[in-house]
């Protein structure tokens, strides 16, 4: 028997955000759910959190859309993260694209508004499923290049930072799990300050003045101190976001450190952040071939990059891609 | 015959010079302190001051008071090196790195610094940069805060 509307319980069109169907499983869901059935017609709640649900019931009553109230938001990103990211039956490629699309709800709403709801919240929902997606032994790493294209714009730029970070780690020989999620996670964020930066700034299509380089280099600085007295946060992670543009001869920023005084898991992020942005579409070039940008990287460890993590990248995925 | 207020000066300089100090000073500038005041020796590059700077070289007493939850520092006093001031902020030099949002006590005993600073022997700063010039020398940009708040590392 189809759902019928349980009531005319009604939320303006700003409370609501779409769902999809063919993510929600049987049983019971921790969210209410509204359904649509006519375009002039406004979504009514079908479904309360504690009533169980069948998708083989939806029948017409969901035909023009699902969707869920915007403060349900959360409680909807972990379900699909229990439910979908972190379920072991779906090849992992599958997983990861679901998990990049649950991120990004999220990721926009930290660069919007900067708020972290909890780091071990984040570590949980996106850091764990893309660990365990890396570390899939069903993970075809040619498949996921291809997955990850070469798009760049800030988040999809985060996202793959942290999952080359990831894969890194892995094969530097990381191998705790909480380690593995905070460099996930930490990754992510890396380039939090970039939010106080103007998008036109930032996707500038050709050479940046010395102001405006100026700008774009406080990035690190100011995302460091968004999250510098937050007390569920790791040194590492911190450092991610803080000196992921510090080169190992000391002529990066925003400090100028040198090799030894730059944390590991920085180093990681300067290798994932640049290989992105060789190997991804910029407004002021094409991108580069990953044998170019294995070059490129070779020619710059014990430089700018620390040599040893630049030779285990590139063997890593020379094997794994190509 | 020195008053009470000039004996007192004069303990807290001495103080201040027997604190303990790990910076290591670029062999050029050996002369440190016997330098006419001239231009900074490094240029932040993004000037935002809004009052006018001093280069003023001589010792400064820094007590750690508020940093990250994850960072700890020991409470002790340590011995830096001011390069220059203004009525908003100081610049100096120290053997460790600082980090933005940092907070800490200083106390400015030379006299010079009066003309800049209310209460030279109980300022609170807040780093806002930091540039490394070797090993044990950091270059240190803060601005003069009101108060420390009730987060402490």
């Amino acid at each position: 028997m189809p759902y019928t509307a349980r009531n005319t319980a009604v939320l303006d069109a700003g409370e609501l955000i779409p769902v999809a169907a063919d993510l929600l499983s049987p049983g019971e869901l921790p969210f209410d759910l509204y359904a649509q059935t006519t375009p002039d017609q406004p979504p009514v709640l079908i479904r309360g959190r504690t009533d169980k649900f069948d998708p083989a019931e939806l029948d017409h009553d969901a035909r023009c859309g699902l969707f869920i109230a915007v403060a349900d938001q959360a409680d909807y990103r972990r379900f699909l993260c229990r439910e979908v990211c972190q379920n072991h039956r779906v090849p992992p490629i599958q997983r990861y694209r679901m998990l990049r699309g649950v991120t990004r709800a999220v990721f926009d709403t930290i660069f919007r508004t900067g708020e972290i709801e909890s780091m071990a919240a984040l570590a949980e929902d996106f850091g764990r499923p893309l660990v365990d997606i890396v570390r899939d032994d069903q993970l075809a790493m040619p498949e996921l290049r291809t997955l990850m294209g070469h798009a760049s714009g800030l988040f999809l730029h985060s996202m793959n930072v942290a999952t080359y970070c990831v894969i890194l780690a892995v094969n530097l020989g990381i191998n705790r799990r909480g380690d593995l999620e905070a460099i996930a996670t930490g990754a992510l964020l890396h380039d939090l300050g970039k939010r106080h930066i103007q998008p036109a700034l930032l996707d500038c299509p050709g050479p940046l003045s010395e102001k405006q380089r100026e700008v774009v280099q406080q990035h690190p600085t100011r995302g460091f101190k968004e999250l510098f007295l937050r007390k569920d946060i790791l040194w590492g992670q911190l450092m991610q976001v803080y000196q992921h543009h510090e080169r190992i001869d000391g002529q990066g920023y925003p400090v100028g450190l040198e090799g030894a005084d730059i944390h590991p898991w920085a180093k990681m992020c300067a290798i994932a952040d640049i290989f992105h942005a060789l190997t991804s579409d910029r407004p002021y070039r094409q991108p580069m071939s990953y044998n170019d940008a294995f070059d490129y990287l070779a020619s710059e460890a014990g430089k700018l990059l620390d040599k040893d993590m630049v030779e285990c990248w590139t063997a890593t995925m020379i094997r794994s891609c190509c | 015959m020195l008053d009470g207020d000039d004996d007192t000066k004069l303990l807290l300089a001495d103080a201040v010079q027997q604190l303990p100090c790990d910076v290591d000073l670029p062999r050029e500038w050996d002369d440190f302190f016997h330098r006419p005041e001239t231009r900074p020796l490094w240029m932040v590059p993004v000037d935002k001051r809004r009052h006018e700077r001093r280069y003023l070289r001589a010792v400064a007493g820094l007590q750690y008071r508020q940093t990250a939850p994850v960072l700890h520092r020991p409470m002790q006093w340590l011995r830096v090196y001011m390069t220059n001031l203004s009525r908003s902020g100081i610049m100096f030099l120290h053997a460790e790195q600082l980090f933005p949002r940092e907070r800490m006590r200083m106390v400015l005993p030379d006299p010079r610094v009066r003309e800049f600073v209310d209460d030279p022997e109980n300022s609170i700063i807040e780093v806002v940069r930091c540039h490394r010039i070797q090993d044990r020398c950091f270059e240190i940009g803060a601005e003069f805060v009101d108060e420390i708040s009730d987060v402490d590392g």
